[in-house]
């Protein structure tokens, strides 16, 4: 393939997405979507870098007018967008428009036999596919991994199409974060191996510096009646399935592990080696908590600081 | 106003395993409306009961027609339900395309409605799709609607910057989980359900070519299938607090979780 | 006639006798049954309009008696006769019961007393010249008669004290009812005197026999020189328009259960306890091609529900026997079944205003319905015969069929439509671990004496592993023939028909019955009481035989036939054992657990205050395991302080519902861990030495 197009949000590191185009494509060039007067750096790991300015809520329509034309204009066989929420709603409209085949969260990219092969995951991420494109060109997204750019790359910018005037935007806020378990990505849950009220304060700091949402077993909502039901997890409490679930002191019974077994990965800090909890767990930490959640608070401050 | 509803047939993804030697067993599994998909039956019940017309238009196999009953079963006047050999390998862009045939025909419709995305799947495409190709306004994520005579107000959530923006009818929405709690559908709210109720289109029917239905036509095509490995890592840290807890935060970033 | 033809002397010389009506003029004889024909009539108006409130016909009520009647009425016979005159459950309370047996009692003595002397007088001394009110009999009779009336004095009396003094907060002071025990007051009262006045005017020798009548006369004595025979017959006018004025007016009173609860007896007599009613067989329907449309089960507000059922729930006398033994009530859950019944039954007689079903016009809260454990323990109590668990799991019905349930109870049907289970675990995993353990399958032990169903709880629950595990080994080590469904056992329906998904639990039982019958199976043991019921009771009402027997019957006989060694010692301390409610009360299994139990500890097996037909919830029961309701504290915790209470250091229960319930309660027990919660089959395993099969 000759040349792919990495589209990607100002302020938001491209190099997943350039790595992976590279992988099919001779040449890659990177487009970045702005906002007008806003960041613009590029990808350096790109052969050529644009940048487009457009307003906040701009309509998916809009986007994929841009990206259509840029798409058009240089020829390119396969744009790979970044697997964002405004890039999900422009990426069917794109594909129509360029009449390419579209392809949606992509964990990988392969030229075959017959071009194009993309991989991605198929029903609730028990099975992985192999999707052939039969189609000259592909608009596919791409999960970039979400990193801030530190790039101050130049880019050329290029003239936006006119607005169509589709959408009309009627407000927008900043919801204050709530405690709200359902949809979280990062889950922070303890059981009654704290022993004290007092003791949550550890674990919600570390809810806190993992930007976590705070759930718990059962115990801690009804007999110990330290925090509310909206934060139980399990059978009778909340199903979750956050990327991350961080169980500290909570043992595993069945009543818990069916609210919380869908999540992508488990974390288990327990001092019993035998906890059932360690079964579904991808890592497992053997330990006191009261000296695991200090420590590992202070790891991840070391991190961030 | 009239409203369609897109209501997906699929087989739920807690009962589908892979067989000893591999192959994926998605026949054994139970099958059912997306669950995406209910919270758009949800709203468009409640729409007619304010006097809107609703149709439910769905792609699938010839067992689709049960689900088309459930589906049938929170309120709507009649499903249309296109099917044919084909339906094995159609894609999201050959769904849409079907899906667009049955909106032209039976339409005009002032509201489309579905899920945001379909559990198998997974692609979160058709309805962006259909939008596409009926050349009407697209707006995904909606976690409430305001239904007008011209226009309908959509309110989503993205991260946690939550807007409310306005398109003109006819449109095509799509939805979340946020947006209502489905009521339950009994067993005997489903058998309750005429058959009649469900009409059966097939490609000719609908004026499309079957030609362009073929596997070696469509835009995509899946070639491989394989399992995930989804045993649990259950890998252990055992040691010093502070160099386990080392390890597990510098894990954590690895896999990409922080 | 008698006191103007016969002299004092003749009649205190002549051996015991009846002597009709002395004193009083002829006329008195004609104007009783007037009275009585007024009074009837009375009654029976009475009786219509208070039935026809509950929007009952008289004639649907004589259809269902003679429905009764023609299908052979001994068994309504014998519970009414159980109920009413052996006043079983009424006695089972010391205060009310007393006084409602003295009440009861001593009227219907009286009652039969005037019925005798109107049959001698009237029939058969009249026509044939028979009489048998003498001798002995007559002087025993007498005896009696006095001392019901004393009875009645003494049950007015109590009656009068408990709505005064002791004011329970069911009851009140009704002016009706007040006239109601007042009559049989002045009935008794008068009776006495007039008694004594007799003895006085007309002395006969054997009026020490009527000691009752006797005492007042000596009491009297000192005025008799005032006594003429206008006080004395204006006493009987007073005592026959007493003893009207309370047949005829009772109905229109609280005591008008008097009637409707004897009819309502044998309307229910028929139902075992916990049985649900089949609002209607999907198999004949879909069979028949039916129209499903005016299909529904369940009821959205009283007045449609059918006659018996209405008629049911005005038969309530708010005694509040119901909750008193109701552990969600006990527990502070928002469930009273007396105040449930009564609001159902207000809402009947006079239906609050408003439009939609009885949860939308406030008659009930939906989490009254939901807070139900489907335990039967009020059921057991209720003098009434009233089903509260039943019309609970009807209204719930509603609910589901409406849709308007939440999310937890629609992700426990949604997960049985998928899973099979109502945990949402994959259905292939259900037989992993027996898998892993050798247990044959059906298929690969084709003509097994038993099928084993395992059940969900046992299939997913890890803790529960355990108890099937120690069944397994024991089955292995009798050498008993048994075979397992595998990948193919699913969840019976328990949940799913008392969440009220009625249709889906009839589809279900069909698809599994047909399974059972494809591998020929035909007896069945389980370790689940749930399974038990459904499998036995629930399928047998659906037309589905199979024979099933609870682990606890199969051990115990096979400890019995010696199949089995009985373990030596235990050092588990005191042992006691929870009754399951759908093991004991609604299956009646109490005597082989606790051999079970006994060959285990021995000496060491104490008994709970509540056991047996009288065992309290573990909080389980009415799928109320798979959601919250809102409660002061747990049924389970309650249940395992009164474990507490009576020094079990082990808790035994043979049902993994209550297991895991128990254990639970025991886990967070304040003061740290509680007593052990084990199955008997896991101590009975543990005794002998077993390894349990798959056990974690
Ligand atoms: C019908 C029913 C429904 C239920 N629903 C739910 C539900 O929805 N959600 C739910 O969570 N539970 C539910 N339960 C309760 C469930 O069975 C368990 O009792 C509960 O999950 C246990 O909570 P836990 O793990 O906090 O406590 P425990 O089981 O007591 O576990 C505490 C754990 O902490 C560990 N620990 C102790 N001290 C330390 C230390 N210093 N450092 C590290 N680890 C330590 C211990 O080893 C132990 O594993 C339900 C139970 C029933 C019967
Ligand atoms: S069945 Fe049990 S929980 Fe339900 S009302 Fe009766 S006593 Fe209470
Ligand atoms: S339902 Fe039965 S037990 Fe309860 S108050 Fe009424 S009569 Fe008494």
């Amino acid at each position: 393939m000759d040349l792919a197009v990495v589209v990607s949000e100002a302020g938001a590191d491209a190099g997943a997405g350039v790595t992976l185009a590279r992988k099919v494509a001779s040449r890659v060039e990177h487009l970045v979507i702005a906002l007008p007067g806003g960041e613009r750096g590029a990808s350096p790991a790109a052969d050529a870098r644009y940048v487009v300015e457009l307003g906040e809520a701009a309509a998916p329509e809009d986007l994929a007018a841009v990206v259509s034309a840029f798409a058009e204009s240089h020829g390119a066989q396969l744009v790979l967008l970044a697997a964002q929420p405004i890039f999900r709603e422009a990426l069917p409209l794109l594909a129509v428009s360029l009449g390419a085949a579209a392809v949606t969260d992509a964990t990988d990219l392969a030229s075959g036999a017959n071009g194009l092969v993309a991989t991605r995951m198929l029903y609730g991420g028990s099975a992985l596919a192999e999707v052939a494109i039969q189609r000259p060109r592909a608009v596919v997204s791409h999960d970039f991994g979400g990193v801030p750019a530190d790039s101050t790359a130049e880019a050329e910018p290029v003239e936006p199409t006119a607005p169509s005037g589709v959408r009309k935007e009627l407000s927008r806020r900043r919801l204050p974060s709530e405690a709200s378990l359902k949809g979280a990505r990062r889950i922070v849950s303890f059981g009654r191996g704290v022993r004290s009220k007092e003791d949550m304060a550890m674990i919600t700091s570390l809810a806190k510096a993992l930007d976590a949402e705070l759930g718990c077993s059962r115990p801690i909502v009804e007999d110990m009646r330290w925090l509310g039901s909206d934060h139980q997890v399990g059978l009778t409490g909340t199903t979750v399935a956050p990327d991350l679930y961080l169980a500290v002191g909570i043992s595993g019974q069945i009543q818990h592990l069916v609210g919380m077994r869908d999540s992508k990965v488990i974390v288990a800090v327990n001092n019993n080696p035998a906890a059932p909890i360690f079964e579904v767990a991808d890592i497992g930490v053997v330990g006191d908590l009261y000296q695991v959640v200090p420590s590992l608070l202070e790891a991840l401050g070391a991190a961030a600081g | 106003m009239r409203i369609l509803v897109l209501a997906k047939h699929v087989p739920d993804t807690t009962e589908i395993r892979f067989s000893p030697t591999g192959e994926l067993m998605v026949r054994q599994a139970p099958t059912k409306v997306n669950d995406y998909d209910r919270h758009a039956l949800e709203e468009a019940s409640r729409l007619r009961e304010s006097g809107a017309e609703v149709v439910i238009a769905s792609v699938g196999p010839p067992e689709a027609a049960k689900t088309m009953k459930e589906a049938l079963a929170y309120g709507a006047d009649r499903a249309v339900l296109a099917g044919g050999a084909w339906v094995a390998d159609a894609d999201p862009e050959a769904m849409a395309e079907v899906l667009a045939a049955i909106a032209r025909r039976q339409g005009p419709f002032d509201l489309v409605l579905a899920g945001d995305v379909s559990e198998d799947g997974y692609n979160a495409l058709v309805p962006g799709l259909l939008a596409a190709k009926l050349g009407t306004p697209y707006v995904r994520g909606a976690t409430a609607l305001g239904v007008g005579a011209a226009s309908v107000k959509v309110t989503r959530l993205i991260g946690d910057v939550e807007e409310e923006v306005e398109v003109a009818l006819p449109a095509v929405i799509s939805v979340t989980r946020l947006l209502n709690s489905p009521r339950v559908i009994s067993t005997m709210a489903v058998m309750k359900v005429p058959m009649s109720k469900v009409e059966t289109v097939d490609l000719g029917e609908l004026g499309l070519d079957p030609a362009a239905f073929a596997p070696g036509a469509l835009s995509t095509r899946l070639s491989a299938v394989r399992p995930v490995q989804s045993k649990r890592g259950n890998e252990m840290l055992r040691g010093e607090p502070a160099e386990i807890a080392a390890e597990l935060a510098a894990k954590l970033r690895g896999m990409g979780v922080l | 006639m008698a006191a103007s033809a016969g002299p004092r002397a003749l009649l205190a010389a002549s051996s015991p006798h009846y002597v009709y009506m002395p004193g009083l003029p002829g006329a008195f004889h004609w104007l009783i049954y007037v009275a009585l024909i007024v009074c009837l009539v009375v009654a029976a108006w009475l009786f219509n309009r208070r039935v026809r409130a509950a929007g009952v016909s008289p004639a649907e009520l004589a259809h269902g008696l003679r429905e009764i009647a023609s299908k052979g009425p001994g068994e309504a016979l014998a519970v009414v006769g159980a109920e009413v005159f052996g006043q079983r459950r009424v006695r089972r309370r010391p205060y009310a019961g007393l006084m409602h047996l003295l009440i009861f009692g001593s009227y219907g003595m009286l009652t039969l007393g005037t019925v005798l002397i109107a049959v001698q007088h009237d029939f058969t001394g009249r026509f044939f010249g028979v009489t048998f009110l003498n001798g002995n009999f007559y002087l025993v009779e007498k005896a009696l008669l006095d001392t019901a009336a004393l009875g009645l004095l003494a049950g007015v009396a109590m009656a009068a004290w408990r709505r005064l003094a002791i004011r329970p907060v069911t009851l009140g002071a009704r002016p009706t009812v007040v006239v109601a025990y007042a009559a049989l007051a002045v009935m008794a009262a008068t009776g006495l005197l007039l008694e004594a006045m007799r003895e006085l005017a007309y002395p006969v020798s054997w009026s020490h026999w009527t000691y009752a009548g006797h005492l007042v006369a000596l009491a009297i004595t000192p005025l008799v020189g005032r006594l003429n025979l206008g006080a004395y017959q204006a006493t009987w006018v007073v005592h026959v328009i007493a003893a009207f004025t309370f047949m005829g007016g009772a109905l229109a009173t609280a005591l008008d259960h008097v009637v409707l609860v004897p009819l309502n007896i044998a309307l229910q007599s028929s139902r075992a306890p916990g049985e649900l009613r089949l609002p209607f067989n999907l198999a004949e329907l879909l069979e028949s091609g039916g129209d499903l449309e005016g299909v529904s089960s369940g009821f959205a507000n009283p007045s449609e529900l059918d006659w018996k059922r209405r008629f049911m729930l005005a038969s309530c006398v708010n005694c509040g026997r119901c909750e008193e033994v109701c552990p969600a009530n006990a527990a502070g859950r928002p469930l009273s079944p007396r105040k449930l019944v009564q609001a159902l039954k207000g809402d009947l007689l006079s239906p609050s205003d408003g439009a939609g079903d009885l949860f939308a016009r406030g008659v009930l809260d939906t989490d009254t319905v939901w807070s139900c454990l489907s335990c039967g323990a009020c059921a057991r109590e209720c003098p009434a015969f009233i089903d509260q668990p039943e019309t609970i799991v009807e209204m719930r019905r509603h609910l589901v069929e409406e849709g308007n349930v939440d999310e937890a109870k629609a992700l426990v049907l949604a997960q049985l439509e998928r899973n099979q289970n109502p945990l949402g675990l994959p259905s292939y995993q259900r037989f992993a671990r027996l898998a892993e353990a050798g247990v044959p399958t059906i298929e690969e032990n084709p003509g097994a004496e038993y099928l084993y169903w395992v059940g969900c709880m046992s299939s997913y629950d890890q803790r529960a592993w355990g108890v099937a595990g120690a069944v397994i080994s024991l089955l292995r080590l009798a050498g008993v023939d048994f075979a397992v469904l595998g990948e193919s056992e699913r969840c019976l329906g328990e949940c799913q028909r008392k969440l009220g998904d009625e249709a889906g639990f009839q589809m279900r039982s069909m698809e599994i019955a047909e399974t059972l019958r494809s591998h020929g199976v035909t007896k069945i043991v389980t370790h689940c009481p749930h399974c038990l019921v459904t499998l036995g009771r629930d399928y047998r009402s659906l037309g589905m035989e199979f024979e099933v027997v609870h682990h606890s019957e199969l051990v115990q006989s096979l400890l019995a036939q010696g199949r089995l060694p009985t373990p030596k010692s235990w050092e588990g301390g005191k042992l006691t054992y929870h009754d399951p409610c759908n093991l004991g009360r609604l299956s009646g299994v109490f005597d082989a657990p606790r051999g079970l139990a006994a060959s285990v500890a021995g000496e060491s097996f104490v008994e709970l205050e509540r056991s047996r037909e009288k065992s309290f919830c573990c909080g389980a029961g009415g799928s109320n395991y798979f959601y919250k309701v809102p409660a002061q504290e747990s049924v389970s915790g309650l249940r395992l302080g009164q474990a507490q209470a009576a020094g079990a250091s082990t808790v035994a229960t043979a049902c993994p519902f209550c297991l895991s319930m128990l254990e639970d309660a025991a886990r967070t027990a304040p003061g740290g861990q509680g007593p052990r919660v084990a199955d008997l089959a896991e101590l009975l395993a543990e005794a002998l030495g077993l390894e349990a099969t798959a056990a974690p």
